[in-house]
């Protein structure tokens, strides 16, 4: 059969180089000028315009006023940003986005939700290199909050534990270093990296008192209190408490992680290999003695 | 730095010798105004006068024991500059003008807050009245926002979430049609009929 010009062509260009911005060549006749001319040699206003700042592109600095006051000096100082560098955020997730997320099968409320399972939906980030320290679940949507979960987040208010204490759910407060979270907000790349899993550290100072007290569901805070302030919440807000104790999901509403674990189901020191499917675990006493809780 | 400084006193015709001579003849204690005098003087004196490299050398060790910065700092500090820096000395990157949000608050939604001048000023002879509206933090127009987020980075820009964050209930406008940013909520007890 005769090769046709097409199929020549084709295997032409098979052979060819792929074509990319480092190989192509100029049109024929197109020249580059390597200089801005002046004058005769080609000089014009280059689309500075005729006379005065814009032209010779002298422009006042941002703010300057021409001898007055500026306005960006003239009020006084006010401690707005004080503390800036050092003030922790949690980026916030409402009740109403999270029962989307739950309507919507993002999320899986068999078993326990927490900073992981939330930024695997990809409807939430986190940035802990802008100081995120993690989700604030907020009272936005609240009345319409039906589902039944085991959530952890890192901070929240009342209404918000009364919502989903009401619905037969348990909530906990817990606080993340920033390098756990950023184990916890890119699970796959931190497993990749091949580091053994972080033991996760205390609290700051500041914030202490917000994860032991009893009051914010704190993960450092006695669960003997905490089952007395769950009864307390339900008789402020007037509902009567879910028996979570006779619930069929009692084991997956009352698992905790350990105050040094990050993970559920691992625990700090471990090394998981992604591509073998195997996870080693320390031997030597004394990294033992490092990650023990 | 001294040694700039010798160098340009050098270069306007600071001889060696009239120096010398007005420590001998003024001593120690004398020794500074006298010297602020002569980069006026001396030049007129000695026009042509470079003093020969021992002698030099011998006056910075001098200038070392004798001479302190508070004298040369009119001439060698640089005067202070607040304006916006495009390119930085070591990145070449932009740079916030620290003024802002030192007196200015950037709302979510684009506008800069600010306190009313004269709001710590002379309170006691202003009316009880004017002292409660002095309390107030104003809006900033839309002009001068536009000018403040030029000014400053993105950090600035971005949002903060900060929790107990006294300015909360300002961030968002979604009171009205028209700056409303997500669909309204739905009233409670109300749900979409998808599940049927």
């Amino acid at each position: 059969m005769a090769s046709r010009g097409y199929e020549k062509a084709l295997t032409m260009l098979r052979t060819l180089p792929r074509v990319g911005i480092y190989n192509i060549a100029a049109n024929p006749g197109h020249v580059k000028k390597s200089k801005r001319g002046r004058a005769q040699h080609g000089g014009d206003k280059h689309g500075a315009g005729n006379k005065g700042s814009l032209a010779r592109q002298n422009y006042m600095r941002m703010g300057y006023e021409t001898g007055n006051n500026p306005y960006y000096l003239r009020f006084p100082a006010e401690p707005y940003y004080v503390g800036h560098h050092l003030r922790r955020q949690y980026p916030p997730l409402s009740l109403a986005k999270l029962q989307l997320m739950i309507d919507t099968d993002c999320l899986d409320t068999s078993k326990p939700i927490d900073l992981v399972q939330i930024c695997n939906t990809g409807y939430y980030e986190i940035k802990p290199q802008s100081k995120h320290y993690g989700v604030q679940l907020t009272d936005e949507g609240l009345d319409n909050f039906k589902a039944k979960i085991n959530i952890e987040v890192q901070w929240t208010t009342e209404p918000v534990i009364a919502a989903i204490e009401k619905n037969g759910g348990t909530i906990t407060t817990a606080f993340y270093d920033p390098h756990s979270l950023f184990a916890l907000t890119n699970v796959k790349k931190f497993l990749e990296s091949g580091e053994p899993i972080p033991k996760r550290m205390i609290p700051p100072e500041d914030a202490i008192e917000y994860y032991t007290n009893p009051k914010n569901r704190g993960y450092l805070a006695d669960p003997e209190k905490i089952s007395y302030e769950r009864l307390v919440l339900a008789q402020k807000y007037g509902y009567t408490l879910p028996k979570i104790e006779e619930d069929p999901d009692y084991k997956m509403l009352t698992e905790r992680k350990d105050p040094r674990q990050i993970f559920f189901g691992l625990e700090p020191g471990w090394i998981v290999n992604l591509v073998d499917r195997i996870i080693l675990k320390p031997t030597d006493p004394e990294l033992k003695e490092y990650y023990r809780t | 730095m001294l040694r700039s400084l010798v160098n340009s006193c050098l270069r306007v015709g600071v001889s060696s010798r009239a120096l010398q001579d007005n420590v001998v003849s003024h001593g120690y204690n004398f020794f500074k105004p006298q010297l602020a005098r002569c980069f006026s003087t001396v030049l007129l004196q000695n026009p042509n006068g470079f003093g020969n490299e021992a002698s030099s050398l011998r006056n910075i060790n001098m200038l070392d024991n004798s001479l302190r910065l508070p004298v040369l700092a009119p001439l060698l500090l640089q005067q202070q500059s607040r304006t916006v820096t495009k390119f930085s000395l070591g990145r070449g990157k932009r740079q916030t003008v620290k003024s802002v949000p030192a007196r200015f608050y950037r709302l979510d939604w684009g506008i800069w807050i600010r306190r009313i001048a004269g709001a710590h000023k002379k309170l006691w002879k202003k009316s009880m009245k004017r002292r409660m509206r002095l309390e107030r933090h104003v809006l900033v127009n839309s002009t001068r926002s536009y000018m403040f987020d030029k000014m400053v980075s993105k950090y600035w820009r971005t949002p903060k979430h900060w929790v107990d964050d006294p300015y909360a209930p300002y961030h968002k406008r979604e009171d009205y049609f028209c700056t409303r940013k997500e669909p309204r909520p739905l009233p409670a007890g109300v749900t979409f009929p998808l599940e049927k």
